[in-house]
């Protein structure tokens, strides 16, 4: 997919961990961890505003756009 | 009434009639067996060939090789072959056992629903094994062929109501199908 999530980075700088952030988003861990790998199908603006609120940021601090290469 | 009540009543309708079919093969094999012990005992009992009636299109022939007494329309049980009373038997039996097995598949669904567990792609696989097996019921069902010693009936039959039910079953899968796309498109949405 050339949606490129980086919550992985976004969590290192705000030195946070995925577990405490998937109490503070009110969301499992397994949910974030699909997140994480790239294998989420959809994000909802609900739990992306709360990624923003929770680690300071804007959207495209965590989603990136990168061109597929054939 | 509540979701959960209708289901348990379908799984508990699921369960007697398989039962049912179980009785219905105990007691066909049960006639199986002491017809082929006491013959005698069938000597007055007649077969009759009534015109069919319900959902179903259908044509039969009665072949005379020799004169034979008696309505055309009928013929004792008695004089049925051998081979004719296996071939039935087994025709009988494989219906039985498929319609038993469309149940079992069908309670599988209603239990799967009650579990909330719709729409997997296990009842995306027995809805396709229902159709199938009322496939196979519609091809046992449209032949029938009995030998009787001096006659032989022969009949052919479409009868609708598999046809309808294999239909029913495979849009049924699809949508189930469908729905298990949706399903996993939720999941990964976070």
């Amino acid at each position: 997919m050339p949606i490129v999530v980086n919550l992985d980075v976004m969590l290192a700088k705000r030195k946070m961990k995925s577990k405490d952030l998937a109490e503070i988003i009110n969301i499992t861990t397994a949910n974030l961890s699909i997140l994480k790998s790239g294998k989420a199908k959809a994000i909802r603006f609900s739990t992306l505003e709360a990624i923003c609120n929770a680690l300071d940021c804007q959207p495209s601090d965590i989603l990136e756009y990168v061109e597929e290469n054939e | 009434m509540t979701k959960n009540k209708l289901l348990n009543i379908a799984i508990l309708a699921c369960k007697g009639l398989r039962i049912l079919w179980i009785f219905i093969f105990t007691i066909s094999t049960l006639f199986f067996i002491h017809f082929q012990i006491n013959k005698d005992f069938y000597k007055d009992m007649e077969i009759k060939f009534n015109e069919p009636s319900g959902f179903n299109i259908s044509s039969s022939e009665t072949l005379f090789t020799q004169n034979s007494e008696g309505d055309k329309k009928s013929s004792s049980i008695q004089q049925i072959t051998t081979a004719s009373l296996y071939i039935n038997y087994i025709k009988f039996t494989a219906v039985l056992l498929f319609y038993f097995l469309s149940l079992k598949e069908f309670q599988k669904v209603i239990e799967s629903v009650k579990h909330l567990k719709t729409f997997q792609l296990n009842n995306v696989n027995s809805f396709r094994r229902i159709g199938k097996y009322a496939f196979i019921i519609f091809i046992l069902s449209s032949f029938t062929f009995i030998t009787y010693q001096h006659t032989a009936t022969s009949g052919f039959q479409i009868s609708f109501t598999p046809l309808i039910l294999m239909l029913l079953a495979f849009i049924l899968a699809e949508i189930f199908k469908e729905g298990n796309m949706l399903r996993k498109e939720n999941d990964l949405t976070i």
